[in-house]
């Protein structure tokens, strides 16, 4: 077991390949007896048992039900019946073990990357219920203001994120380069980093208020503008995953949802590669006073 | 008829805007905005009604004269039939 502080939580995990994620979670380590919100473990095992319980819907090829003894379990299986996956959540997602078959042969990923993957969704999913959430985004933090750049991927929220780097150097750190999480505290809306940043590691423990998110799309010229409440639903429901396999969880992500629309100024950004697309944002969200 | 599962109504800034949740968004991509009378047939599709009794019940709560709520069930019924909203 290892003890985690993500995004102000305390997290208790047990990996499964600890090799890989101690060096993942190595910025955030805590050593202090705070009773854990929440708590993951990850089993890899030669047979898993096949989940009992009352089966509640089938979404494509994973069937999901619900336990006997209450946790909502999502699981997939082949033709033979074999079971590959199995994840089993307590109803406030406060509990978590995520079940991999050693011959589970993923056509994209590897046990280590769906490891990384599914403990990243767990934590997302309590963080939900917590009143917080995820969003799909490049963020960093200038002189401590926080701004998350989203876009769908391949657009070049990263490599915009690397100009602001390239400019600022050290005024900017990058504080979660894919799925940083975001909390409301009494300070206002927080932006923080997590251990899951998507491909890279480009990941800090740090929490910072967000003073902005910009929504980058590919443009020959370099303009942005506010964008209206029904545009940055939009945007926002589009970067901000609610899970397929619970519907009440997804009516909780709906509600930070419009909390992260109503509490953080939203941006449309269109720009090309270059330091004049930093220039246009910066101008955007920082007035004469911060600079 | 009735409107499917599987999506929640949130008003933001004087919006109606409708977010498929749960299965519903490996179905359903994007979101739907609603004017004012389409939020109140929404809301009332979340039983069974007939169009008929939607008009009486559109009739019962706006100052609309009964060719124009007509139309206006009738134009709202085709956009969730078009959109396989109907359960």
């Amino acid at each position: 077991m290892t003890d985690l502080c993500i995004a102000g939580l305390p997290i208790r995990v047990e990996s499964a390949d600890k090799a890989y994620f101690q060096t993942r979670y190595a910025d955030y380590i805590r050593r202090d007896n705070q009773p854990p919100v929440m708590e993951m473990r990850t089993r890899i095992l030669d047979e898993l048992p096949p989940p009992q319980g009352q089966m509640l819907e089938q979404v494509k090829s994973v069937r999901v039900l619900r336990t006997t003894d209450g946790r909502l379990c999502r699981f997939g299986q082949t033709a033979e019946g074999k079971v590959m996956f199995a994840i089993y959540c307590t109803p406030d997602y406060q509990d978590v073990e995520i079940q991999f078959c050693t011959t589970w042969k993923h056509p994209h990923f590897t046990l280590r990357e769906l490891e990384y993957m599914y403990t990243g969704f767990s934590f997302q999913n309590r963080l939900s219920v917590l009143g917080g959430g995820v969003l799909h985004s490049s963020s960093l933090a200038w002189r401590g203001q926080g701004v998350a750049f989203s876009a769908a991927s391949g657009t070049g929220k990263s490599t915009h994120v690397g100009l602001w780097k390239e400019r600022f150097g050290d005024d900017v750190q990058i504080i979660n380069d894919d799925k940083p999480a975001i909390r409301f505290t009494e300070d206002g809306p927080m932006l923080c980093g997590t251990p899951w940043s998507g491909k890279t590691a480009h990941n800090c423990n740090r929490m910072v208020p967000l003073r902005a998110i910009v929504f980058i799309e590919r443009g020959q010229q370099n303009r942005i503008r506010r964008l209206d409440v029904v545009e940055g639903m939009f945007h926002l429901t589009s970067q901000i995953v609610r899970p397929y396999y619970d519907a009440d969880l997804g009516v909780q992500v709906v509600d930070f949802t419009q909390r992260v629309l109503e509490n953080v100024p939203l941006y449309l950004l269109s720009c090309n590669i270059s330091q004049e697309a930093v220039d246009t944002a910066f101008n955007a969200i920082f007035s004469k006073g911060d600079a | 008829m009735k409107i499917k599962d599987g999506f929640v109504v949130r008003q933001v800034g004087g919006n109606h805007i409708v977010v498929p949740v749960g299965s519903m968004t490996v179905d359903f991509n994007g979101i739907i905005t609603l004017n004012e009378t389409a939020a109140f047939l929404w809301g009332q599709l979340q039983q069974e009604h007939t169009t008929d009794e939607l008009t009486e019940l559109l009739l019962a709560e706006y100052d609309v004269d009964k060719a124009t709520a007509e139309q206006d069930v009738a134009r709202f019924l085709d956009a969730l039939k078009e959109a396989e909203l109907l359960a």
